[in-house]
């Protein structure tokens, strides 16, 4: 054996992360983890790779405990982890990329960079990366970047490798190479611990499955897993799934129209969304969808285009507070970086958004008996669980904390809803909790753009999905019984 | 779990109310040594040094506070008052002289704040220069000569006792209470709340983050240019040396006071106590006899502790 993780625990805060976690990894296996958003599978590998040493209960690897080594000591005895983002220096060739911190050395403590060099490009060839080793990295294709984190994990002699979500952002094609490519390493001997979001890719690629649900960890007993069996076992059954509304959208009721818009990554994007409707937008980082909801939104400046707002034209948002005037809404996808002031109370951050829309009374004073009804209705609403509306929301969950982004939203009444990625890093019931908020608003006539890498839950919550390529629509399709596979097609062709 | 929480709660309070723990400590300490510490003479010496620090650390506050710095407030206080009493010398009336000195310092924080958030400007280096060029205008501009003769109207706010206190306290605590004002009762302070605890956040929020920026660097501007006014009248001359050294004592109290060196994080009655609290230092050594080579290390000393609290406390507050 060589992983072996007895009963750990681990909690953030208030927040119970890790359950009394078992976990065996063979040598030569592919492990599989699964785990909707927030289940602890990125919390698990960082405790295995020794990002976090402190936690409860035994991390052993080779017979040895390995609780309190470091990622550079975990990195030495064989355990690698491969981030969901490349962690990749772009001024680096790629050869300075695989060696990095082991250059190979002349005496005098010189790089020898032919050696260097010849051996990268060795070692590339071999993992099938068909690039000269002395090119810059920044140079790289983002998937060529993903093989390359995994061929410096190679090189570096590791025994475990951990890939965090490696296919989030591959076409089909891609995917299939790189699972070959694992497979052909597991046969040498190498294991896999493989995170991901895809049942059939899991079902695909691996000898075990582990499933994480709320921080407890579920093995798949059964010899022959099914994608059903596995989705029951990852949401479980105490949760009652947000069930789409049946909403009428007609195509006279038109809620905002786009026309030729265009700006940086986005070419003249022409597209309806009706009243009481959600859309989803796919596509490949960079496609545009993103960049498109950005324009829209006012984060970067439209170049030329027509936005109509319930049939009237508006002028083009300069900057979002243009946007959000005409209720435009967006949640970013990113909670840390644009979502959320960490050291602010729940309460300042739920009205952030209305500062100057809502609670400004003459000479910019703060209108806060206004301020405190408005906290008090959304805290409520959204059952945002904290000890008080004061406290920090750095303290709180990921997702209370995205609750309180929602309510941030839902104060500005919004007309046209904007949710980029709004399920990642939360726990399932939070995120049916705001699916459920989602389709209600659709009730009340407000429409909806989702953009979501979780394309189950897209097929679930919209009526219409449109795929984006090249900062151009490639693809609308009307949400009827469509599958995953019909919506990977749509975004990779 | 619940334990660790108000474990932690306690842990903030305690660090956020330091600065008072640490006045009282102080004055004790002071006393201990030297009974006269206690007279009103001294307490009233205390405040009445306090005025001008306190004003500019309210400036210096709101450049931290959006998580910037401004370094030139002391070349701007000296070089606004420079200019403003020359042009009194030559005939300007006293109180377009006061509005001019104030105005000044205005420009000069509307200029630093156009350069950091329209030119990307790095705050550190680029008030760092204006503070070094107004410095150096004011020597051009008097030739190395001190400038005194003021009318005693223009000097009256600086020199005039009531009852053994200065009057340099009534625009200290009129500028402590609109900041309070401003913190914690308008759009435009919660807005420099956020922008220094999350600029992205903000900018997503609809908060326009580079006017809220500028603002913050012209409060900063104007009050060194009234700490230029008040200065000059308590000391009834404009040197060579104005104010030289007050700014980083302006850090040193603003941080000992609970402003996070990070932004987002402050409190006005902090920031009063860290002034206070950096003045009993001074004045402390001073009636004790301390030698004045001295006093440069224990100021020094209180910037150097003033950090490394701030790094404790942001560490406890981002446990996640």
């Amino acid at each position: 054996m060589l992983l072996k993780v007895k009963n750990v625990s681990k909690s953030f805060g208030s927040t119970q992360v890790l359950n009394d976690v078992n976990l065996q990894v063979e040598k030569g296996e592919i492990h599989s983890l699964l785990g909707m958003n927030g289940a602890g599978k990125s919390t698990l590998v960082n405790i295995i790779s020794g990002i976090y040493t402190e936690f409860e209960g035994d991390i052993i690897f080779e017979g040895e405990n390995i609780n309190r080594l470091s990622v550079l000591e975990s990195q030495n005895i064989g355990i690698y982890m491969v981030p969901q983002h490349a962690a990749i220096i772009n001024e680096y060739t790629l050869a300075e990329n695989i060696f990095i911190g082991n250059w190979p050395m002349k005496n005098l403590e010189v790089i020898d960079w032919k050696a260097m060099n010849e051996k990268a490009e060795f070692l590339l060839k071999e993992y099938g990366l068909d690039v000269p080793a002395d090119k810059k990295a920044r140079n790289l294709s983002l998937i060529d970047k993903r093989k390359l984190n995994i061929i410096r994990a190679l090189f570096s002699n590791a025994k475990l490798i951990i890939l965090d979500e490696p296919t989030t952002s591959l076409s089909t094609n891609d995917r299939k190479e790189l699972f070959c490519f694992i497979r052909s390493l597991s046969k040498k001997g190498s294991s896999f611990i493989f995170i991901s979001h895809y049942l059939n890719e899991v079902l695909e690629l691996s000898d075990q499955i582990t499933v994480l649900r709320d921080g407890c960890a579920y093995k798949d007993e059964s010899k022959e897993s099914t994608e059903d069996g596995l989705s029951k076992l990852i949401v479980g059954t105490d949760v009652t799934l947000m069930e789409r509304s049946n909403v009428t959208i007609s195509d006279d009721d038109c809620m905002l129209e786009c026309e030729n818009l265009s700006g940086k990554g986005v070419e003249s994007v022409s597209f309806r969304l009706h009243t009481g409707e959600i859309i989803g937008l796919i596509g490949h980082p960079g496609s545009g969808a993103r960049e498109m909801v950005h324009l829209l939104y006012g984060l970067k400046k439209p170049e030329h285009g027509t936005i109509r707002l319930k049939g009237q034209e508006i002028s083009l948002p300069r900057k979002p507070y243009d946007a959000m005037r005409k209720h435009i809404i967006y949640i970013p996808n990113d909670r840390y970086k644009d979502g959320l002031v960490g050291i602010m109370s729940i309460a300042k951050n739920i009205s952030l958004g209305i500062l100057n829309l809502k609670l400004r009374k003459s000479m910019g004073i703060l209108n806060q008996k206004k301020e405190k009804s408005n906290v008090a209705r959304y805290y409520d609403v959204l059952r945002i669980k904290a000890n008080s509306p004061e406290q920090a929301v750095n303290e709180l969950s990921g997702g209370n904390q995205q609750k309180v982004i929602v309510a941030k939203a839902m104060c500005c009444d919004p007309e046209v809803l904007i949710l980029d990625e709004p399920t990642i890093g939360i726990d399932v019931h939070t995120r049916e909790e705001i699916m459920k908020l989602v389709d209600r608003m659709t009730i009340q006539k407000k429409s909806i753009i989702y953009i979501t890498n979780d394309y189950n839950e897209l097929l679930r919550i919209c009526d219409r999905v449109i795929a984006f390529k090249n900062g151009r629509i490639i693809h609308e399709v009307k949400n009827e019984h469509l599958t995953i596979e019909q919506v990977l097609e749509m975004r990779d062709c | 779990m619940k334990k660790a929480a108000s474990k932690r709660n306690y842990k903030n309070f305690f660090l956020n109310n330091i600065v008072w723990v640490l006045l009282i400590l102080s004055i004790i300490f002071m006393g201990l040594f030297n009974a006269a510490f206690f007279k009103k003479t001294i307490l009233s010496n205390i405040l009445t040094q306090s005025a001008v620090l306190g004003v500019l650390t309210v400036g210096q506050a709101h450049a931290l506070l959006i998580g910037e710095i401004d370094l030139s407030i002391v070349g701007t206080m000296a070089f606004s008052a420079g200019l403003g009493v020359t042009f009194m010398m030559k005939g300007l009336p006293w109180p377009l002289a006061i509005l001019f000195i104030i105005f000044f310092g205005i420009v000069v924080g509307i200029v630093n704040g156009l350069l950091i958030t329209k030119l990307k400007a790095t705050a550190l280096i680029e008030t760092l220069a204006m503070g070094i060029i107004l410095q150096g205008a004011l020597m051009a501009l008097t030739s190395g000569q001190t400038i005194i003769g003021f009318p005693e109207k223009f000097t009256w706010i600086g020199t005039t006792y009531v009852g053994g206190f200065s009057l340099l306290l009534i625009p200290l605590f009129i500028v402590f209470i609109l900041a309070w004002f401003l913190w914690n009762k308008t759009t435009l302070g919660r807005s420099l709340f956020a922008v220094g605890g999350n600029a992205d956040c903000a900018k997503v929020c609809g908060i326009e983050v580079d006017k809220v920026k500028i603002k913050a660097f012209l409060i900063s501007g104007m009050c060194a240019g009234i700490a230029g006014y008040l200065l000059a009248c308590y000391i009834c001359a404009v040197t060579m040396t104005f104010g030289n050294g007050q700014d980083m004592y302006t850090l040193a109290a603003a941080v000992i006071g609970g402003v996070s060196l990070k932004g987002g994080i402050g409190r006005i009655s902090g920031v009063l106590g860290g002034v206070l609290l950096i003045t009993v230092i001074q004045v402390g050594l001073q009636t004790l006899g301390v030698s004045a080579y001295w006093t440069t290390l224990f100021s020094g000393l209180m910037i150097f502790i003033a950090v490394i609290f701030d790094s404790i406390k942001s560490r406890s507050l981002n446990m996640r």
